[in-house]
């Protein structure tokens, strides 16, 4: 019988108090980690939901709020741009390619976002990654509808399911429906992990058509356009023309300015979740020590044995410190499995209420490397009670 | 050293701050010997059997254990020294419970010491004992599982599967009837004789010691 063994035969004669440590590491450790999930997929939702556009363009009114609409699907546009207006702009000899952005519907409680097919062609997100289609095609016709991967999973949708679209953001009583104007689901796109999977896309057309404008093919305005540049080093020149266009007051922002610096304002929101992981982890530790130091005392008794027997007090910490790594490896990997759990259960909840998406993958390197750190960390709370057994069975010699 | 002694103590003292303990200025125990040491309640027995075992350290004096003068060995070549050479049985046995019986009578080589003979020779030692003691049928229980009797010999081979040059039983048949009492001290005087090994037996009980070849008393921390 190895000293593994006789530790582990050991640690199944005390189950309870092996519960009791794993699941402290295992809550610790699970809290860890999805508040660190949280922190990273706001972080990326942030910096990644959005990528190669150089400016996004909307009706003059507050940055914050054009970059929250129009990228993140929070608050509303207060005013619209016209479509004459979009299609000057469009033009421009310095403008490469546009994405026009019709907003203010919403499909059970998912964001109704108008554009054309220019959306599926240029938007990048996570610096290089272009839309992708899962099933079916992309609209072509105003009653068509792309969905978001988490709009079709939620609502459990497929192609050719019919979607009646509600006037208005939120959910719930009061909304007005366009019953008389179905469309048809014919496409559903790859997921993204961003704000994107739980969006529902028609044509500006379609999106105009449910309104107001039935006698017209064309819509007549949009919320915003992103645009991307041919020549970067233009892109403030350009800016400078939108702002100071005397026609349509117009506002043009720098995506990646305005990301930054409302990250910056939320970083009280990061610092926040960062001290409440370093608090978790630290409590976490000692509790494991406690729980450790005070099961010392219930085996007073086979401490003895062991020493009687002829282990040295060096063997019998050597035990210890084995114990409380089982236990910590143990604990992460039941820690893992309830972060997992958790992230499951709290995904949908973001979704609905800030349109975070969590990262859902099943190991992540951050996920292994928090399990390290638990494991070193674990191993160093451990020379503790180890320490205390050297120290006690030095003392106490033989019990008889 | 005598080549006959497995011990020799000299001058030895051993005391807690300004407490004298234990006062031997000599004593000399010869291989084979079967000793009865009988001492009240603080007479500092258990200090001695702890000295004797290498984990207690004496302030002054010499004590040489086979040839080795144990005071000068490290603490970890003590425990090492116990681990291979010295035996203990106390009134409880002191198995493990959730070890099987075979588990506990091998527990001394789990922790590291040297098997006496090779490891196959061990087990058909462990089965032979096993056997001996009439107990085969429990070798796969666990220790919590069998009886007060059982108990007792699988603590009896457990202290003598490593072939121990010294034994060291404390009030081990304190606990036990009339007969299990004698049938516990034939186990011990067949395997002492059969793995040649050095018996110090500690009890209360004065009627035991006619069957041992040495009696000694201990008393204010001095041997009688």
């Amino acid at each position: 019988m190895s000293l593994i063994t006789l530790t582990w035969k050991s640690l199944l004669s005390r189950k309870w108090t092996v519960w009791l440590c794993s699941l402290s590491v295992a809550l610790t450790l699970s809290l860890v980690l999805t508040l660190q999930t949280i922190k990273s997929s706001s972080e990326d939702s942030f910096t990644q939901t959005i990528s190669q556009v150089d400016l996004l363009v909307g009706a003059r009114g507050g940055q914050l709020q054009l970059l929250l609409f129009s990228v993140f699907n929070m608050g509303s546009a207060t005013n619209n741009i016209s479509i004459e207006a979009y299609e000057k702009w469009k033009n421009h000899k310095s403008i490469e390619w546009t994405i026009p952005i019709s907003l203010g519907d919403s499909f059970k409680g998912f964001r109704v976002v108008g554009t054309n097919l220019d959306f599926f062609k240029h938007y990048r997100f996570k610096k290089d990654q272009s839309l992708k289609v899962e099933s079916g095609r992309l609209f072509n016709q105003e009653a068509e509808v792309v969905l978001g991967s988490q709009v079709a999973k939620a609502l459990k949708l497929k192609l050719n399911d019919q979607a009646i679209i509600t006037h208005g953001v939120t959910k719930g009583s009061g909304v007005v429906h366009h019953d008389d104007e179905p469309f048809q689901v014919v496409g559903i796109l790859e997921p993204t992990g961003t704000v994107l999977d739980s969006s529902v896309y028609v044509t500006l057309e379609g999106m105009d058509h449910l309104h107001h404008h039935h006698d017209n093919d064309h819509a007549k305005s949009i919320s915003a356009f992103y645009l991307r540049t041919k020549n970067r080093v233009e892109t403030l020149q350009l800016q400078r023309e939108i702002n100071e266009w005397k026609t349509e007051p117009m506002m043009a922002i720098l995506p990646g300015y305005a990301l930054s610096e409302l990250w910056n304002n939320l970083s009280y929101f990061e610092n926040i979740l960062q001290l409440m992981v370093g608090l978790v982890a630290l409590f976490g530790a000692i509790t494991l020590v406690l729980l450790m130091t005070l099961t010392l005392e219930s085996r007073r008794r086979e401490i003895a044995i062991l020493r009687s027997v002829g282990a040295s007090p060096r063997l019998v910490s050597k035990v210890i410190l084995l114990e409380t790594l089982i236990l910590t490896v143990f604990g992460s990997l039941l820690g893992l499995v309830m972060s997992k759990v958790m992230l499951i259960v709290l995904n949908q909840m973001m979704i609905d209420k800030i349109g975070l998406v969590l990262s859902s993958s099943l190991l992540s390197l951050q996920d292994l490397q928090f399990i390290l750190v638990a494991l070193i960390v674990g191993g160093i709370s451990s020379l503790i009670p180890s320490y205390l057994s050297y120290q006690r069975s030095l003392k106490e010699g033989l019990i008889r | 050293m005598s080549e006959q002694n497995l011990i020799e103590i000299r001058d030895l003292e051993f005391s807690y701050g300004q407490a004298s303990i234990l006062k031997i200025p000599e004593w000399n125990l010869k291989k084979g010997d079967q000793v009865f040491l009988q001492g009240a309640s603080g007479s500092g027995k258990s200090t001695f059997l702890e000295i004797l075992s290498g984990v207690l350290k004496a302030q002054k004096g010499s004590y040489r254990f086979d040839h080795q003068e144990v005071f000068r060995l490290s603490d970890s070549q003590r425990d090492q020294l116990r681990l291979n050479k010295i035996s203990l049985v106390f009134q409880n046995f002191n198995l493990i419970p959730y070890l099987s019986v075979e588990e506990n009578i091998l527990l001394p080589f789990s922790l590291g010491a040297k098997h006496p003979v090779s490891s196959s020779e061990t087990l058909q030692l462990m089965n032979q004992l096993l056997q001996e003691l009439s107990i085969e049928s429990l070798k796969n229980q666990k220790a919590q599982n069998i009886s007060h009797g059982q108990a007792q010999r699988v603590a009896a081979i457990r202290a003598f599967i490593k072939k121990p040059l010294l034994l060291l039983a404390d009030e081990p048949t304190s606990a036990l009837d009339e007969n299990s009492r004698e049938a516990f001290l034939k186990v011990l005087f067949h395997l002492c004789e059969k793995m040649k090994s050095t018996l110090i037996f500690v009890s209360h009980d004065t009627t035991l010691k006619s069957v041992f070849t040495q009696n000694i008393s201990i008393k204010s921390g001095q041997l009688q």
